[in-house]
């Protein structure tokens, strides 16, 4: 600033003193040329990756909260200020903000993961193994993201689909890709938890000294039994459930103890992190509250609430099952109305549970019943009820019945974790909502197989990126 | 090159003498005098005396000077020559002021328009751009906000660029000074105020030129006699209440309403309780509005002699705004001094304003505001409950009384505008002159919320304890301009007048913030603030920025004049910006225009019907470089401030482009200016096109690459119109003449090309080419269907649909009105003047966004429109509200908010300003020991013609998003003394 000052007292009639009076370097941002330069810029990058995953686009609201208001566990109120309606109501267009902010932002995870990919390498590193940490992550972090896109975005999920999956991003460029089949979308996502796995196994640090709030070599396995359930891969889908069901950094908590699991702000370094594998964390006073919409806990705003259908899982008001108290509670403000309590504590800075231990028992089980193991199945089952009830008794189920009781399972154990949707659409059902779906929320039922089940590519996208434009999914 | 070289002969002899004016009788400096048809010249010394050296054979001497009547004197065997020259009161021989110089109307090409202190004087508004509304052909001024101290939005000849702002260029006395916070200036200080329009007027300003420039100069003295004046002025507001507003349902309507829909939290209530709601009545508008009162003490001083002149104020504004807690002191000095000794001539403007400005958040659609709660709150709730405490509203809307008096916004601003200056004319060459003038645009603003814990917004608050947050923002812009000029007149009236000027520019803006949690005690400052730990969460948040930026630029104007009749005006200017990259940092902008005194040809010398009349034309560039700073470079951001689990992070920022560059206007000016029927009638009309090309706009990325969008210069827009301005004496007597001023102006405009050609859809607007800039995009309401009650649409194709569907949007028209203007009569018989000013826009549409959100009826458990009663319920019924949905038990055909059924016609006609005012004869008041004495009254607002039901059709945005803050409806009564 000196420098310009001078300028004008002396007023120099040069013109190299001009061309150095308007060349102004950012003060509060850093030219990339002197931002990503070191391994400590590099560790800063790879954090970044993590911290895009908290926009409401994604964890933060659209991939958590409204994934499950889109099913029938949970029923719109008149509180509600009717947001997400396009959403829940099962009326969204390409044009739907949420659907094409959700895709921009799932990219802008994958372009922060890139940065960390295709830069690091030219980096020199101070301590060994800690390059392949943070590009290990960044590649974990990258299939993550591909594979929610395809979850959403994807005309199928069967791993050797060719139909339409979603543009597969490697680089940073400015580029306009067109859609990649399903297959070739699994195949880069594969590939990518591979070279992770091989780089998680040389680290400058143990996988058990990553915090639950980053991601280990324990997520990307657990990110892998999902996946391989997810694209029938059953055989894998065991394998991977069972190692990190056996690992020593996993166990149920007591039922005593469940609740506290959605009551701290992150469960990361107490004793309760062994039922979670990867959390994002919100942290307090600095993000934004997870569950919102549904229950935004600073203004007592309850949006949804659990719906009778979602109730009746329980059958009445159980006292022996610990997830019903620590999902939900009766509000004497709402004449003992049921309302939705998971996300309450803490004033809803809690960090998003994106990858939990149950979540692998009930892959297993599933996977177990799709190759009709039934007996190892329902073992998995009675392991998982009996450490949430108290005074369960073991059943052994089988077939039609068997399934069926994985699904309840999941609502009952993952509600408000953003399974619901995806769920429907991987058994191929449909959706009927219960009678206190009112006015204001109209839409009562959604049939299987649904084009909506396949959301819209953006029309930003298509109106940007002429080689996808002929790509929409049907019926949009 | 150009030079006075006279060479004496045997036979010459010497001239002397002295010039005064005819208005004060004093001398004249700087006065050009030389003999006709020769480059035998010299200005008039600081006693206006002149000493010249002429061929014994004599010959004509000619007295030229700015803003006199040139004067021609034979000279015979005279060897005194005292002249007295007369100023010149015809409409061409006003002084148009650019702010690097001051032309005579007559010579200048450009298109300018002149608003006098007189016009707007004694207007009670804190902010000066209001003032301006309606003044000026081609000068929109939209507020719509009276909220003291507010900022309104004002464009020049339309909107010229999409997303690099539309504010002219300000300049107080050759310092550009930011539009911002103008409320810290004391518009009574400003002497006259000039829009510069087209390319003859703006391309001098280069690279800031393109939405024109606003240059404004403050009051000098005078010399002689030191005058001394003292002002007061009172003023109140009328209490609005809510028949002022959009109406809506009364208690009872209410209660009745929502048992009707059902689902709110009344229906579980006993008979008796909903009895005691119905009867409660609340008019939430009175609760929150009062009658705000202003005053303004004001001293100034004023005089000097020959050598040095001063002008001195100071003032004190104090406005209550007619919103509770809302309100504007504010205090202001100034004092330039001007001084000319010698050869050497400088001079200071220096102004200083403190502002305490007490707002509430308008403008917006949140529930926290409580300009919005007067609308949302029931009106079956009361402010307080019966032990006087603040009622909580059971809907958990917030209580509008209880966030407006409990949690103050405030904003302190100090701000400094001064430049010192200084002339110096080169003695080896007559007519060569340096001049530097440096100055700086100071302001440091301080906002304070206080957010008291038990408020809603204090709920919401990081650990539901409410907050303080305080910020600093502080903006330092320097300017230094250093001239050679040259000025001379040779061979039979050719004037030739060149200057060569260096520039440069810079501004530094540095801020802080930071908020507190865990309000505790009465203490409303960082002593209530509970210092955060891991355990409590009322972790402080912190932050700040800073950018620089810096223009540097060399330009040349020139202006020849021949015979007194053609004039031409060119200028060429190169800018260096830091907001560009390499590629593009440096550009070129200039103008070139002519004007011709047709008045002055012999054809028209005789004519009893024109007094004057002057044809111009201009054309030229002017640029705009209001973009981000570092577009052009790939950044990395660092969050610092939002820290992922208590960790920074970094991540590219942006798309660069490097190839970014300014946005250009080509304008094109003809105009003429007339003086008819023995002056009776002067006016002004002008004919532009300016097309802007090179327009940034965020072209659209694949968002696969991680962004939305890369700013490119691709756009272009064309705005075109017609002005008029006219001024007629209608009437004149001795005691008793009425005059009347108006202007016209109808702007066109166009989207002539956007990024790749894509429509950009923006809420309920759209941008498309060929049509205006932001146009309205709904879809066609057309009724109800009497059968069923359904709301019914137009679709593309034309048929009445019970569909909504965005697909059907049609394009509608401008929200930018495309006609407007103003007019003022005054009427004064001998120390009496009335005049009645009103402005008036035509032809926009706006769209009414505050009615959607109490005509929702899924928003049915907060307060709903009065109009929701009409809604239709059994068949057959005619009505133009639709079924509400839940009364019938019917889903289909939900409430839809984007379409005509909000769109409103935006024009107005507007009685802005009513004033009756009496000068006390002067042998009166000098008996009192007082020169004059001048009182009147005033009336702002006082009437509107509309069509717009909301509370205040003028809009900025086109959009009445919500917590409307109307204009005030003010009286006031005032006095001038003059000693």
């Amino acid at each position: 600033m000196k420098k310009q000052i001078l300028y004008i007292a002396t007023l120099l009639l040069i013109s190299t003193a001009c061309q150095d009076f308007v060349d102004i370097d950012p003060e509060y941002q850093e030219e990339i040329s002197n931002g990503l330069v070191d391994i400590e810029d590099y560790e800063g990058a790879t954090i970044g990756i993590i911290s895009a995953m908290r926009s409401g686009s994604y964890y933060g609201s659209t991939y958590g909260s409204l994934l499950e208001m889109m099913g029938e566990d949970l029923f719109e109120t008149p509180e509600s200020l009717g947001n997400s309606r396009s959403m829940t109501d099962w009326i969204y267009t390409s044009a739907t903000g949420t659907v094409s902010n959700a895709w921009l932002q799932l990219y802008q995870v994958i372009l922060r993961a890139n940065t960390v990919i295709t830069g690091i390498d030219d980096i020199e590193e101070d301590v060994p193994g800690r390059k392949n940490r943070l590009k290990a992550q960044a590649l974990a972090l990258r299939a993550y993201a591909h594979f929610d896109l395809l979850r959403a975005f994807g005309q199928s999920y069967d791993r050797n689909s060719t139909e339409l999956g979603v543009p597969i991003r490697t680089d940073i460029e400015i580029s306009k890709p067109e859609r990649a089949t399903v297959q070739q979308v699994y195949d880069q996502i594969f590939d990518d938890l591979d070279e992770a796995m091989t780089l998680f196994d040389n680290m400058d640090i143990g996988d058990d000294e990553i915090p639950r709030t980053f991601f280990s070599k324990l997520a990307a396995q657990a990110l892998l039994a999902r996946i391989s359930l997810y694209a029938g891969m059953d055989t894998e889908a065991v394998n991977y459930a069972t190692t990190v069901i056996n690992s020593s950094r996993t166990g149920f908590v007591s039922r005593a103890n469940y609740p506290l699991v959605w009551s701290q702000e992150k469960v990361d370094g107490t004793s309760l992190e062994s039922e979670v594998i990867f959390e994002i964390a919100f942290t307090f006073g600095q993000d934004s509250r997870i569950g919102s919409p549904i229950y935004f806990v600073p203004n007592n705003r309850v949006a949804f609430r659990p719906s009778t259908l979602w109730l009746d899982l329980f059958g009445g008001t159980p006292t022996n099952d610990a997830r019903y108290n620590a999902y939900v509670r009766a509000d004497s403000r709402r004449g003992g109305a049921i309302i939705p309590s998971k996300y309450e504590a803490n004033d809803g800075f809690l960090s998003f549970k994106a990858l939990r231990l149950s979540e692998m028992y009930l892959i297993r089980a599933e996977a177990y019943a799709n190759q009709s193991q039934n007996v190892e199945a329902s073992n998995d089952l009675n392991t998982l009820r009996s450490a949430r009830i108290n005074g369960y008794v073991d059943e052994n189920l089988s077939g039609a019945t068997l399934m069926n009781a994985i699904k309840v399972e999941r609502r009952k154990e993952l509600f408000m974790e953003g399974h619901r949707w995806f769920d429907v659409r991987r058994y191929g059902d449909g959706i009927t909502r219960g009678s206190d779906f009112a006015a204001p929320a109209v839409t009562q039922s959604i049939s299987a197989g649904n084009f909506r089940f396949v959301w819209p590519i953006p029309q930003d996208e298509i109106d940007a990126n002429e080689n996808i434009a002929d790509q929409q999914n049907p019926n949009y | 090159m150009l030079f006075y070289a006279t060479t004496l002969s045997a036979q010459d002899r010497v001239v002397t003498g002295k010039v005064t004016g005819s208005d004060d009788g004093l001398p004249i400096p700087t006065v050009s005098v030389f003999l006709k048809g020769t480059n035998n010249g010299i200005p008039t010394d600081l006693e206006g005396n002149y000493r010249l050296t002429i061929p014994s054979t004599g010959g004509i001497l000619v007295f030229r000077y700015l803003g006199y009547i040139t004067q021609e004197v034979e000279i015979g065997d005279k060897s005194i020559i005292n002249v007295v020259l007369v100023p010149d009161t015809k409409f061409l021989g006003d002084v148009v002021v650019t702010g690097y110089g001051e032309y005579e109307k007559k010579k200048f090409s450009g298109s300018a328009a002149q608003v006098s202190a007189e016009a707007v004087k004694d207007i009670p508004m804190s902010n000066f751009e209001q003032m301006l509304q309606g003044q000026a052909a081609g000068l929109l001024v939209q507020s719509s906000s009276g909220q003291p101290g507010s900022a309104a939005a004002i464009t020049i000849r339309g909107v010229n660029s999409i997303s690099s702002g539309i504010t002219p260029l300000f300049v107080v006395d050759g310092v550009p000074v930011s539009a911002a916070q103008f409320a810290s200036m004391n518009p009574n200080d400003f002497e006259s105020t000039n829009v510069l329009k087209d390319a003859s007027a703006t391309a001098m300003y280069g690279s800031r030129g393109a939405n024109g420039v606003v240059v404004i100069t403050t009051k000098k003295g005078k010399p002689g006699q030191p005058s001394f004046t003292y002002s007061y002025q009172y003023g109140w507001n009328q209490q609005l209440t809510r028949d002022d507003f959009l109406p809506v349902m009364n208690g009872r309507q209410k209660v009745d309403f929502e048992l009707l829909t059902g689902g709110s939290g009344l229906s579980g209530l006993s008979s008796e309780e909903l009895d005691r709601l119905r009867n409660i009545d609340t008019d939430w508008v009175q609760e929150i509005f009062r009658v705000g009162k202003l005053q303004s003490h004001e001293i100034t001083a004023s005089g000097g002699n020959e050598n040095t002149t001063f002008y001195i104020s100071g003032n004190y504004f104090t406005q209550e705004g007619h919103v509770v807690n809302t309100g504007l002191d504010r205090y202001t000095l100034r004092a330039n001094v001007k001084n000319q000794s010698g050869k050497f001539d400088f001079g200071t403007n220096f102004s200083l304003g403190y502002t305490e400005q007490q707002t509430t958040q308008e403008g917006n659609a949140f529930i926290g505001s409580p300009l919005n709660a007067i609308y949302w709150a029931n009106p079956y709730e009361t402010p307080y409950d019966d032990e006087g405490n603040y009622t909580a509203i059971r809907t958990t809307q917030p209580n509008p009384v209880q966030e407006l008096l409990e949690n103050p916004t405030t904003n302190n601003t100090v701000r400094v505008v001064a430049n010192v200056n200084m002339g110096y004319d080169l003695a080896f060459m007559p007519g060569l002159s340096a001049r530097t003038n440096w100055g700086v645009d100071f302001r440091d603003a301080e906002g304070r919320t206080f957010i008291q814990p038990d408020t809603y917004s204090g709920q919401q608050s990081t650990g539901n304890q409410g907050s303080l947050s305080r910020g600093n923002s502080r903006t330092a812009s320097f300017v230094g301009t250093t001239s050679l000029n040259y000025e001379r007149v040779f061979d039979n009236d050719h004037e030739l007048n060149i200057g060569l000027y260096q520039e440069m520019n810079f501004t530094d803006f540095s801020s802080f913030n930071f908020t507190g949690f865990g309000i505790v005690g009465r203490l409303q400052n960082e002593n209530s603030i509970t210092a955060g730990t891991n355990s409590n969460g009322y972790i402080p948040t912190v932050g700040g920025n800073g950018v620089q930026s810096s223009l540097a630029s060399f330009f040349m104007l020139a202006d020849y004049g021949i015979d007194d009749k053609y004039f031409f005006n060119a200028s060429i200017r190169r800018d260096g910006s830091s907001k560009f990259g390499e590629n593009n940092k440096f550009a070129t902008f200039y103008s070139l225009g002519g004007s011709w005194i047709v008045s002055d040809e012999d054809f028209l010398a005789n004519s009893s019907f024109i007094e004057s009349l002057k044809l111009r034309a201009s054309f030229g560039t002017a640029g705009n470089q209001n973009i981000g700073d570092f577009g052009f470079i790939a950044l990395v951001n660092t969050f610092t401030g939002n820290p992922y689990d208590g960790l920074p992070g970094k991540t590219l920022a942006n798309v660069p482009n490097p190839n970014l560059k300014w946005e250009s206007k080509q304008s094109f000016n003809v105009g003429v200016d007339f003086e008819v029927l023995s002056s009776k009638i002067t006016g002004s009309i002008d004919y532009f096109v300016d097309d802007t090309k090179d327009l940034l706009m965020n072209t659209q990325l694949s968002r696969t690459t991680g962004f939305a969008s890369q700013p490119q210069n691709v756009g272009q827009i064309r705005n075109s119109g017609v002005e008029l301005s006219i001024k007629t004496t209608n009437f004149r007597t001795a005691d008793f003449s009425w005059e009347t001023s108006a202007n016209f102006s109808y702007i066109k405009n166009e989207v002539v090309k956007l990024a790749d050609g894509n429509d950009i859809i923006s809420g309920t607007t759209i941008l498309r080419e060929g049509e205006s800039i932001f146009s309205s995009y709904v879809v066609p309401y057309v009724g109800v269907n009497p059968a069923n009650g359904d709301a019914l649409y137009l679709d593309i194709d034309g048929n009445i649909t019970n569909q909504y569907d965005p697909d059907d949007r049609r394009v509608g028209k401008p929200r930018q009105a495309p006609y407007f203007g103003g007019f003022t009569n005054t009427f004064r018989y001998k120390g009496l003047t009335l005049s009645a000013f009103f402005n008036w826009v035509y032809g926009n549409e706006v769209y009414n966004n505050e009615a959607t959100n109490i005509e929702n009826p899924t928003y049915f458990v907060d307060g709903m429109a009065a109009s929701l009663l009409n809604a239709w319920q059994t068949p057959g019924q005619v009505t133009d509200v639709p079924r509400i949905q839940t009364v019938n038990g019917l889903t289909t055909n939900p409430y839809q908010s984007g379409t005509t059924r909000y769109i409103e016609d935006g024009s107005y006609l507007r009685l802005r300003n009513v004033s009756l005012s009496y000068n006390i004869p002067t042998d009166v008041v000098q008996t009192w020991g007082m020169q004059n004495v001048r009182v009147y009254v005033q009336g702002q607002n006082l009437w509107t013609a509309t069509k717009f039901t909301g509370t205040d059709p003028e809009t900025a945005t086109g959009t009445f998003i919500g917590a409307v803050y109307p204009a005030l409806r003010t009286y006031t009564v005032g006095i001038n003394v003059g000693f």
